[in-house]
């Protein structure tokens, strides 16, 4: 089995562990799940899927009253792409 | 990986309830999305209603819409009739969520009306944000909120609806809520919360279906079935309602179902309490208020001096007058 996937989230490649649930993406992006939803292939899924080798992530922001990225400078970048 | 619904053990998860500790497929989400909904329906609506949906194109408002038809369409005995409103605040960013509102209102087969701000009240949204000076202690978003709430209830009640429904959900209600509590506006509070049939003369009750339905449900389940919705954010938004979601945010992701705990809590305490409302008719308007002065009518005379003209007047309805035979009529 391999040790790492490879999926691209918002269309950069990242190496994760095989084991990586979606609701784990939130934490590592600065992503907060209450005003951000992230979609794996277009679609919602669960957040303790585990995901697959090749999927492509993205982001909807879900709400009209708040950045998706919680005050963490280092995050930021993800806001030019709306 | 696939990741089964815990429920029917059937189909892919798409959504986690943190709240239960369980994933559901789209069907499931749905079906839980619809009870809570549907029991607010039944509670809150009588035969004969006629139901002005507040459609914003929108997710929640597109949800709900949806959900009411569906309601109507399964309960024939009751006599329903329904129409979809948008109330088009003179933005760019509306015209995409019109297109949509329109594309699922026709889907739906309701009929659809547009009212433009400018048509009621002579002044859009733009203009209020290209006049009102920078560093204004308001924003945008109140002037909006007050303007399109009066709108919305001219016009239902114009258009001889007995209720209005918006997409108020579960986190806009306990964020209001506590915006209502940090403010010492109890009264405020009681009435985000109450929603009497009769609240007073030329007030149209509203009714909230979602209002127990978290906003990131709303979001996957709109999604999922693919329900025309713009998605987008609106270009003006600004003020304490952003502080406050985040300090409740935090708390539900400390302890799950925090915000339901937290809006049953609200309603309780508030059972006891008795409103100190007395609706009178605006001096300017004629439009039910609590004050002499409507809030829309303050804040057009504290906006005349931005922009330099009168604009105290009464709204308009004319084209609500003209429409008001055809869109109850049957198809």
């Amino acid at each position: 089995m391999n040790k790492t996937i490879k999926v691209f989230i918002l269309g950069e490649e990242r190496e994760l562990p095989w084991n990586t649930m979606l609701g784990d993406l939130y934490g590592m992006l600065g992503f907060s799940r209450w005003s951000t939803l992230l979609l794996v292939n277009g679609e919602p899924r669960a957040d303790d899927s585990y995901l697959d080798d090749g999927d492509m992530i993205s982001w909807l922001r879900i709400t009209y009253h708040e950045s998706p990225v919680r005050e963490n400078g280092k995050k930021m970048r993800y806001l030019s792409r709306e | 990986m696939e990741r089964r619904c815990d429920i029917c053990q059937e189909n892919e998860a798409i959504y986690t309830d943190y709240s239960r500790g369980v994933s559901l497929c789209t069907n499931c989400l749905k079906s839980s999305i619809r009870r809570r909904a549907w029991a607010v329906l039944e509670n809150e609506l009588q035969e004969g209603d006629k139901i002005v949906v507040a459609h914003s194109g929108g997710k929640d408002s597109s949800l709900a819409l949806y959900i009411t038809k569906e309601f109507i369409d399964t309960h024939p005995d009751m006599k329903l009739n329904m129409v979809s409103l948008t109330i088009d605040e003179g933005t760019f960013y509306r015209k995409a969520s019109i297109e949509l509102a329109k594309k699922l209102a026709e889907k739906l087969g309701i009929r659809y009306i547009v009212f433009t701000m400018e048509d009621i009240h002579g002044i859009s949204i733009e203009d209020i944000k290209v006049n009102i000076p920078k560093n204004w202690r308001r924003s945008v978003c109140t002037y909006c909120g007050v303007l399109r709430r009066q709108a919305i209830n001219a016009v239902a009640r114009e258009l001889g609806a007995s209720v209005v429904i918006t997409g108020h959900n579960l986190d806009d209600i306990v964020q209001t809520s506590v915006m209502n509590i940090a403010r010492g506006d109890v009264n405020a509070l009681v009435k985000t919360l109450r929603h009497e049939r009769r609240i007073g003369e030329g007030l149209i009750p509203r009714i909230r279906p979602l209002k127990y339905v978290y906003e990131r449900e709303v979001a996957a389940l709109v999604i999922a079935l693919g329900i025309p919705a713009h998605l987008g954010k609106c270009p003006f938004t600004q003020g304490m309602r952003i502080g406050i979601r985040r300090v409740i945010d935090e708390l539900e992701d400390e302890a799950s179902g925090s915000k339901i705990r937290a809006l049953r809590s609200f309603y309780l305490i508030t059972r006891s309490i008795r409103p100190r409302v007395e609706i009178k008719r605006c001096k300017v308007c004629g439009e039910p208020t609590t004050a002499d002065l409507c809030k829309a009518c303050q804040f057009k005379l504290e906006l005349s001096d931005f922009f330099g003209k009168d604009l105290l007047k009464p709204p308009s309805f004319e084209k609500a007058s003209s429409e008001k035979e055809w869109i109850w009529s049957n198809r």
